[in-house]
């Protein structure tokens, strides 16, 4: 089932609708990269508010998402993560993994991030 | 029924003692625990010995030719139970019985009886030999016995209904504390919205797991709602800071930022500084002021605010 990628400016916005299987994961990785290359795209907005699970292995394949596009050049913005998956990570331990991802609220939020400039608002990681 | 034949239990004769019968008269007639007697095939008494004086009253004089239903209750009598009995020897022969007895002077008394039908060669009937117990005593233990347990039954369940009821109550107080501490937990982290994208957190008092994990639920829904994108955290109510609890802060701030929030954590007294320190906290995940107010003012710079004063000051002290 696969994850609808959007376009919008040099961004790319990747909305996550239902779980996905291990192999879905993996598909969105090489989907994101592989756009990233074509319209080379300066952000990725990968939006999680619908799920209500980050399980191990899909922490580990949003990670080297964001290190793999980075060496392409764009930033990635992770948003929507939900209360209660946000708990699960912590008392999981998963939280280090995200360290240095910038994480918004959603996807209003994630645009205005990835907008704006360096040092100002937000929970961009590099800042803390 | 009743022929008086007043005979004492007789000597034994020239012939018997040379037969042998000697012994077993002696033994029988000397036994005085058990009664042995001997009845004829019409169940009438012909002979008596020691025991059976002892446990029916009778002397042999007074009982020998009367019918052994003597020995039972009236009303058995009337329902025939003797000649049933004296029956059932006769055909299987053998009958054994317990049940009540009446003593000469009328008491009654609860024995164990063995009937057993004497044949000869031929298998004609002799009479009936009939060996009786007495159970009084064993009755009387049992019966003692049986008091004593249904007494001490009643005891058990009288403790136990003492017992049910003082674990009910201390249910029933557990409950009712354990609501009104849900209650306390809940007001006491209270989450206030000060400005846009901002939140303010003071929290009071001891933070156990319990308390932090409904802190974080709290926070995270919080930040939700509001769409927070600043929270100032102020300890300076929380007394005590160990390693848990500063753990627990940690998730708290961890997790705040996975929703694109940043906290500032307020409050520290010098003494939770040393600890914090001392324990080895990872510090440098963590964003702190000395005071709620310089939190405020860190936030606002983070979210892009600045304040300025506008140089007119409202008459505080009348309502306009």
């Amino acid at each position: 089932m696969g994850v609808p990628i959007l376009k919008q400016g040099s961004c790319l916005i990747a909305s996550i609708q239902s779980t996905l299987t291990d192999l879905d994961w993996r598909d969105l990785q090489q989907q994101l990269l592989e756009r990233v290359g074509r319209f080379r795209s300066r952000g990725i907005i990968i939006d999680v508010t619908a799920l209500d699970v980050l399980d191990s292995f899909a922490t580990r394949t949003l990670r080297s998402i964001v290190d793999a596009s980075r060496l392409r050049g764009a930033e990635t913005v992770l948003v929507g993560i939900q209360p209660e998956v946000a708990l699960a990570m912590v008392r999981l331990g998963l939280t280090a993994r995200f360290q240095d991802v910038p994480t918004a609220l959603d996807l209003e939020e994630g645009v205005v991030l990835l907008n704006s400039p360096g040092p100002s608002g937000g929970s961009n990681g590099r800042h803390q | 029924m009743a022929q008086d034949t007043s005979t004492e239990p007789v000597a034994p004769s020239q012939e018997e003692i040379e037969a042998g019968a000697i012994d077993m008269r002696l033994v029988v007639d000397a036994i005085r625990d058990y009664a042995i007697v001997l009845l004829d095939p019409k169940g009438r008494v012909i002979s008596w010995n020691k025991g059976a004086e002892r446990l029916k009253g009778y002397k042999a004089n007074e009982i020998i030719g009367r019918h052994f239903s003597t020995f039972y209750p009236r009303p058995e009598v009337e329902r025939g139970k003797p000649d049933l009995e004296l029956k059932e020897a006769r055909e299987t022969d053998r009958f054994e019985d317990e049940g009540l007895r009446v003593r000469k002077d009328g008491s009654q008394f609860w024995a164990n009886v063995i009937v057993t039908a004497l044949r000869d060669e031929s298998g004609k009937l002799l009479g009936f030999a009939k060996i009786t117990r007495d159970l009084s005593e064993r009755k009387q233990m049992e019966e003692a016995l049986r008091r004593a347990r249904a007494e001490s039954e009643k005891k058990v369940e009288e403790r136990t209904a003492d017992l049910t009821k003082a674990n009910e109550a201390i249910q029933a107080e557990l409950a009712a504390r354990k609501q009104a501490e849900a209650a306390i937990r809940a007001l006491s982290t209270p989450v206030l919205p000060v400005r846009d994208q901002l939140l303010i957190l003071p929290i009071i008092g001891i933070i156990d797991s319990q308390r932090a994990l409904q802190l974080t639920e709290q926070l995270l829904n919080s930040i939700r709602s509001y769409r927070a994108k600043a929270v100032v955290m102020d300890i300076t109510g929380v007394p005590i800071v160990d390693s848990k609890v500063a753990n627990h802060l940690l998730q708290t701030v961890e997790a705040s930022r996975l929703m694109g929030a940043s906290v500032i954590v307020t409050g520290l007294s010098p003494e939770i500084s040393q600890i914090l320190v001392r324990i080895g906290v990872d510090l440098s995940r963590l964003k702190t002021m000395c005071d709620l107010r310089a939190g405020l003012e860190e936030a606002e710079r983070l979210l892009g605010y600045t304040v300025v004063s506008s140089g007119n000051q409202a008459a505080l002290q009348h309502p306009s």
